[in-house]
C-alpha cells in the first residue's frame, strides 16, 4: 500500500492508512450482507504486504450486524495464525461496540476507545512475529 | 436532508450565473461536510478567491424528518418563520453575507419541529419594501401565514399571492416550504427481498422509531433486529437468483412495540455469511422473539418492552 486512500463499499466508505507498521481502517456508513465482502476484500488487498498489523475503527460507524461481526471475527482468526495483532476500536455506547458485546466476541477481541490506545496495543507486537 | 436557500446580489444574466456556481460548489461541498456553519464557511472560502466578486445571503438547514432535529446556520439571510400553532420567526445566529472577504465564521443554531410543522425559507424580495422597515414586512409575512392553511400544498403560492400580488414585482422571490409530515402510528412497508434494499428499509424504520419517541439506543437495537431478521428473508426465504416479497409491519402500543418481518417463500438452509452469528445475536437483545414457519411464508414477531432495562452490561 503506498497511500492513504479512500475506497467506497455501497452504504459504507473505507478510509485506509498505514500508521507506523499497522494498517488502520476506518469505516464510516453502514456495513451489512450488501457490502461486508467487499470491505473485507478491500482491507484483504491492502494489507498485501505489510505486517499483520491491523486496527479496525468503527467509531463512526452507523451499523453493523451479524455479517460485520464474521468479518471481524475471520480477521482476528487469520491474524492470530499470523502471530500479528488485531485492534479495534469501538467506544463504549456505538452501535458496534454494542453488537460486539451482544454477540459475546467483545471479551476475546482487543476493543479500545481510541486509535492512540489501539496503535499502542499493535506497536507492542514484536517484529519477529509479524 | 439538506435544505439551502440563497439570494445573490444583483439581478440579470451575472446573478443567475454566480448562483450557478453556487449550487455546484454547494453539491460538493454537502458531500462531506455535515454541519450546515461548515457548509457556509466552504462556500464563503470559494466566493472569496474568486476575481470578480460574488456576494450573497443564504441559509442552509438540515433536518432529520424522524425527529423533527435541526441545525440551521445562516449567512446574512432573513429568519426562518417555523409554523406550528402558530406562526413563530426562528431567529437563529447569522454571520456576514458569503462573499464579504473576511473570512467570517458561522455558527450552528438547533432546533427541533415537531409533526405538523412547516418550517417557511424565503428570500427578502417577499418582505422588503422601500422606505419601511424590515420587521414591520416581517411582521406582515407572520399575519399572511397565520391566515393560510399550514399543510396546505399550496401555502407557498398563496403566500406570494398575498404579498407581492398580481402586478411587476420589485425583486426576485423565492420561497421554499417545508412540512413535517407526521409520523403514521403503523409502520408498513412491502419491498423485494434483497440485500441492497437493507439499507433503505433501516432508514424508514429509524424515521418511523423517531416519530414514536424511542430512545436511540433501544432504536439502534430495534434496527438491528430487524435489519437481522430482514437479512435472513433476503438469503434465506426464494430460491438463488429469485426473489419474493419481504414485509414488515410495525406498531406501538402505550409501552410496547410489536414488530413482524414476514416472506412469502420456504426456508433454505444455504450458508450464511454471518457464519450463523445472526439469530444468536437476536437471542441476546433482550427482545421477546417468535418464529412461524408455515407453507405460506416465515412470520417472525419481534416485541419490545419500551420499559424494560436491556442495557445487558454493555460498557
Amino acid at each position: 500500500m503506498t497511500a492513504d486512500r479512500r475506497v467506497d463499499a455501497g452504504l459504507a466508505a473505507v478510509d485506509l492508512r498505514q500508521v507506523d507498521r499497522a494498517l488502520v481502517a476506518s469505516f464510516t456508513g453502514e456495513l451489512d450482507v450488501s457490502n461486508v465482502k467487499v470491505v473485507q476484500s478491500t482491507i484483504i488487498s491492502a494489507m498485501d504486504g505489510l505486517p499483520w498489523l491491523l486496527v479496525l475503527d468503527f467509531t463512526d460507524t452507523r451499523y453493523i450486524d451479524s455479517s460485520s461481526v464474521a468479518m471481524v471475527v475471520a480477521f482476528s482468526v487469520e491474524i492470530a495464525t499470523k502471530r500479528g495483532h488485531l485492534a479495534l476500536i469501538a467506544p463504549a455506547g456505538c452501535q458496534a461496540q454494542r453488537v460486539l458485546h451482544f454477540s459475546g466476541v467483545a471479551g476475546s477481541l482487543d476493543i479500545h476507545d481510541d486509535e492512540e490506545s489501539a496503535l499502542a496495543a499493535t506497536a507492542n507486537t514484536p517484529d519477529r512475529l509479524v | 436532508v439538506l435544505f439551502v436557500i440563497g439570494d445573490v446580489a444583483g439581478h440579470g444574466l451575472e446573478a443567475a450565473s454566480a448562483m450557478g456556481q453556487i449550487r455546484t460548489a454547494l453539491r460538493v461541498i454537502a458531500l462531506d461536510e455535515q454541519r450546515p456553519s461548515g457548509t457556509l464557511t466552504m462556500i464563503d472560502r470559494y466566493l472569496t478567491s474568486e476575481q470578480t466578486p460574488i456576494f450573497a445571503t443564504m441559509l442552509a438547514l438540515r433536518c432529520d424528518p424522524g425527529t423533527g432535529a435541526c441545525v440551521a446556520a445562516s449567512a446574512g439571510h432573513l429568519p426562518v418563520v417555523a409554523y406550528g400553532d402558530e406562526p413563530t420567526i426562528n431567529w437563529i445566529a447569522t454571520g456576514p453575507p458569503l462573499g464579504s472577504g473576511i473570512r467570517a465564521k458561522y455558527a450552528d443554531s438547533e432546533f427541533a419541529i415537531e409533526p405538523g410543522t412547516t418550517l417557511f425559507l424565503y428570500t427578502d424580495g417577499l418582505v422588503e419594501r422601500r422606505g419601511e422597515a424590515l420587521d414591520e414586512g416581517l411582521a406582515r409575512l407572520v399575519e399572511v401565514l397565520g391566515t393560510c392553511e399550514r399543510g396546505s400544498e399550496a401555502l407557498a403560492k398563496s403566500v406570494v399571492d398575498a404579498l407581492c400580488g398580481s402586478g411587476p414585482m420589485q425583486d426576485d422571490v423565492a420561497v421554499l416550504a417545508l412540512r413535517r409530515l407526521p409520523i403514521a402510528p403503523v409502520f408498513e412497508l412491502t419491498v423485494p427481498a434483497e440485500p441492497a434494499r437493507l439499507g433503505s428499509i433501516r432508514n424508514s424504520l429509524r424515521r418511523w422509531l423517531g416519530g414514536m419517541e424511542v430512545d436511540m439506543q433501544t432504536t439502534d437495537d430495534v434496527v438491528l433486529a430487524v435489519g437481522e431478521l430482514a437479512t435472513n428473508v433476503c438469503l434465506h426465504a426464494y430460491p438463488t437468483l429469485s426473489t419474493g416479497p419481504l414485509h414488515i409491519v410495525g406498531r406501538r402500543e402505550h409501552d410496547v412495540l410489536a414488530i413482524e418481518v414476514r416472506d412469502e417463500g420456504r426456508w433454505r438452509s444455504e450458508p450464511s455469511p454471518s457464519g450463523g452469528r445472526g439469530l444468536p445475536l437476536l437471542g441476546s437483545l433482550g427482545f421477546d422473539i417468535s418464529l412461524d414457519r408455515s407453507e405460506a411464508g416465515t412470520t417472525a414477531r419481534l416485541r419490545v418492552d419500551l420499559d424494560a432495562d436491556r442495557s445487558g452490561g454493555a460498557r
